[in-house]
């Protein structure tokens, strides 16, 4: 199951893919796009722990999804929709810096009209009772299970 | 030690209780006191009572005794009246008469034959009988002496009298007896000369026990024998006694003899009235007694309450406090009440206050758990991903593992706010044993969490190629690890430069350590980083935002 080449090949295609933006024209998007069990979305990560956003990148991969970016803070994540205006944004609530992930994920619905999904390991209710206030397609506990993030995206693709 | 009875069975109190037997113990020792006085003094006034009763009886006693000697001294001289010298008897019974003008008394001349001669109460040459009492008169022939007889019915008078007698001297010879007969009432008009008050009853008795005259009731007693007890105690008494009165009363009595009549003279006073000031005392220390008690008990029992209730509102808040209720603080006239539920208050909101940290603790080390368990999979992930063999995996994986280890136990260290740049270099070199070939320099910075894990993660990267295949994986390299405070631009540069090393490529070029120096480190801090390949080993600088370093934490320890 381990192989080297194509999974390095893999992780830095897609980290790089945040730099250059790769759209449903890209070939290696194709490709993922014919292993998904729906239509490929368009995703920003925003997660300032690259070893869990690493992982996020790559379970998006095998989904079909693409990796537009990947954001460390709540600023970052913003500049990152304007420019690439991605489907939906999965956002870690506590960011670096002063903002957190439920400001940054209302202010990229306000503008962008882009909803997240909220990917976190804080339970505390206070907090999901701020994030509920943005309309979020859902939370994921981390650590994030497969199943769970193909289901939170079924959701917002089953309607369109 | 009090409380030890507390062993033995006896069930906890109330404070009121405590209280009450507090007010006892203040209250017993006074009554105590207070009632000895009491007892004390009464026994005085007996005594006082018992002295004056003894000092009545002295006194009338020796008024007896100065009466009896009055008529002597009549008697005496009148004995040797030239008068009855001649035998003129006529002369003398005027003579007699005379000499009696102020006395309620007879005077009578008796011959040996015990034959009255001349009785003042009759006319002389009147005819007379023989004396009622010749006993008396047989004892002055005889002892040519005074003699006071008993008591005994006047031959002419029929009424209880008693006689002073005295020898009428010829020579050697007693021809006549001179008598002076009294009525018995008029010992008793002298008995009420003295002035007592009500209660007291003086009487005499004779040589054989009959009542010769009494303050009281003369005509109903006099010639009455004294009850056989009281005789008794009388003639042997020396002090004064109790005993029970010709009358039947009970009564404290003292007896003094004449010494010329041989006479009982007693005075007397009801046991009543001698014990009065006993039971008056008794009853005011029944009333003292009582007072001090009920309101000894009132009283504490009013300031038993005053603390009571507080103490009540007191124990009811430590209750609450072990319920892990919130306790305010109480406002009672007991200032120790107050201070305990104060403290009691401040320990209910702290325990609040605790309860809420530990909650957010609990949250926290839950969020924690789960982010570095994302971690850890993520890391598992990307290491499986470069290498070509479970070996390899395994041993790489280890090695990163044990890399955030060290990057947590110094945070752990810092109460997870981050650690110092400084000790964070030192962990992950010493992770590889290469402290001894590496020079470490910078100014003392504090890092923010997010800081350390990343650049712990870069360090770690370095610190693995520098041992395997870089500049300490031979003889003579080094490395060098310098860090400057924040620039004009508000960012912090580090430096990892190798120098003495092999100039075989290294694996950095290209890989996953390759990403996490180049990119990941540096996107994760929001800062630049660049890795060179020089000829004698790497070079990599990273430059990130001065706002991940926290100048001064707030629980960090002192840097060295």
């Amino acid at each position: 199951m381990i192989s080297l080449e194509s999974a390095q090949h893999f992780g830095m295609k897609l980290w790089l893919g945040s730099k250059t933006p790769g759209g449903p024209d890209d070939p290696e998007q194709r490709r993922h796009i014919a292993v998904a069990d729906a239509a490929a979305l368009r995703v920003l990560i925003v997660e300032d722990e690259f070893y869990i956003a690493l992982d996020i990148e790559a379970l998006l991969a095998g989904l079909g999804h693409s990796t537009v970016g990947i954001a460390v803070s709540a600023d970052q994540a913003v500049n990152i929709c304007e420019r690439e205006r991605p489907d939906l944004v999965l956002m870690d609530i506590r960011l670096v810096g002063t903002r957190d992930g439920i400001d940054a994920a209302g202010e990229i619905l306000a503008r962008f009209g882009i909803r997240s999904v909220f990917i976190t390991a804080n339970t505390d209710p206070y907090t999901r009772h701020r994030a509920a206030a943005v309309n979020p397609i859902g939370f994921l506990e981390k650590p994030l299970a497969v199943q769970s993030l193909r289901a939170a995206l079924n959701t917002l693709k089953g309607p369109t | 030690m009090p409380a030890r009875l507390f062993h033995y069975g006896v069930p906890p109190q109330r404070i009121r209780m405590f209280l009450i037997l507090f007010a006892l113990a203040l209250t017993l020792p006074l009554l105590g006191i207070g009632i000895f006085a009491l007892s004390r003094m009464a026994g005085l006034e007996q005594a006082e009572t018992e002295r004056r009763v003894m000092q009545a009886a002295q006194d009338i006693a020796a008024d007896i005794d100065r009466e009896l000697d009055r008529a002597t001294v009549t008697l005496e001289t009148l004995a040797t009246s030239d008068a009855l010298k001649r035998h003129d008897f006529r002369a003398f019974h005027a003579q007699a008469v005379l000499a009696l003008k102020r006395t309620k008394a007879a005077i009578v001349l008796i011959d040996q034959s015990y034959q009255q001669i001349i009785d003042t109460l009759k006319e002389f040459g009147a005819e007379l009988p023989p004396t009622a009492d010749p006993e008396t008169a047989k004892r002055v022939f005889a002892s040519k002496q005074r003699q006071v007889s008993d008591l005994f019915r006047g031959s002419l008078s029929g009424r209880p009298v008693f006689n002073v007698e005295v020898p009428v001297l010829e020579g050697d010879t007693v021809p006549y007896v001179l008598i002076m007969s009294f009525q018995a009432s008029h010992i008793a008009d002298l008995l009420r000369s003295v002035r007592l008050d009500p209660p007291w009853i003086t009487g005499v008795t004779d040589n054989k026990g009959v009542i010769l005259a009494r303050s009281e009731r003369h005509e109903e007693f006099v010639g009455r024998p004294l009850p056989v007890e009281l005789l008794a105690q009388s003639r042997a008494a020396q002090t004064v006694f109790r005993g029970t009165s010709v009358a039947g009363e009970q009564i404290l009595r003292a007896t003094v003899r004449s010494a010329i009549a041989g006479w009982l003279v007693s005075a007397t006073v009801p046991v009543w009235y001698s014990d009065a000031p006993q039971r008056r005392s008794e009853l005011f220390a029944a009333v003292l007694v009582g007072t001090a008690l009920t309101l000894g008990a009132a009283l504490a029992w009013i300031f038993a309450s005053f603390m009571a209730r507080p103490l009540t509102a007191a124990t009811a808040a430590a209750e609450a406090v072990g319920k892990g209720e919130h306790v305010e603080p109480l406002f009672s006239p007991l200032a120790e009440a107050n201070i305990l539920t104060a403290t009691l208050s401040a320990a209910s909101l702290e325990l609040k206050r605790r309860q809420a940290h530990s909650e957010f603790l609990m949250r926290e080390l839950a969020h924690r758990a789960k982010n570095q368990l994302a971690v850890v999979k993520g890391m598992a992930l990307q290491t499986a991903k470069q290498s070509g063999s479970v070996e390899e995996f395994v041993s790489r994986f280890n090695q990163r593992l044990d890399g955030l280890a060290q990057s947590q136990e110094l945070m752990l260290r810092q109460n997870w706010q981050g650690a110092w740049i400084n000790d964070l270099v030192r962990a992950h070199l010493e992770l590889f044993g290469i402290r001894e070939r590496t020079a470490i320099a910078g100014p003392p910075l504090f890092l923010a969490a997010n800081a350390v894990q990343n650049l712990g993660y870069a360090l770690h990267e370095l610190a693995t190629n520098a041992s395997k295949h870089g500049a300490l994986s031979m003889p003579g390299g080094r490395v060098e690890i310098s860090w400057s405070g924040p620039d004009s631009d508000k960012k912090i540069c580090l430096q990892w430069t190798e120098r003495d090393g092999p100039s075989v490529p290294s694996p950095l070029r290209h890989g996953f350590g390759h990403l996490v120096l180049t990119r990941l480190v540096a996107q994760a801090l929001e800062g630049t980083s660049q890795l060179e390949f020089c000829a004698n080993g790497v070079r990599w600088e990273l430059h990130f935002p001065s706002s991940h370093a926290i100048n001064a934490p707030v629980t960090a320890e002192a840097h060295p």
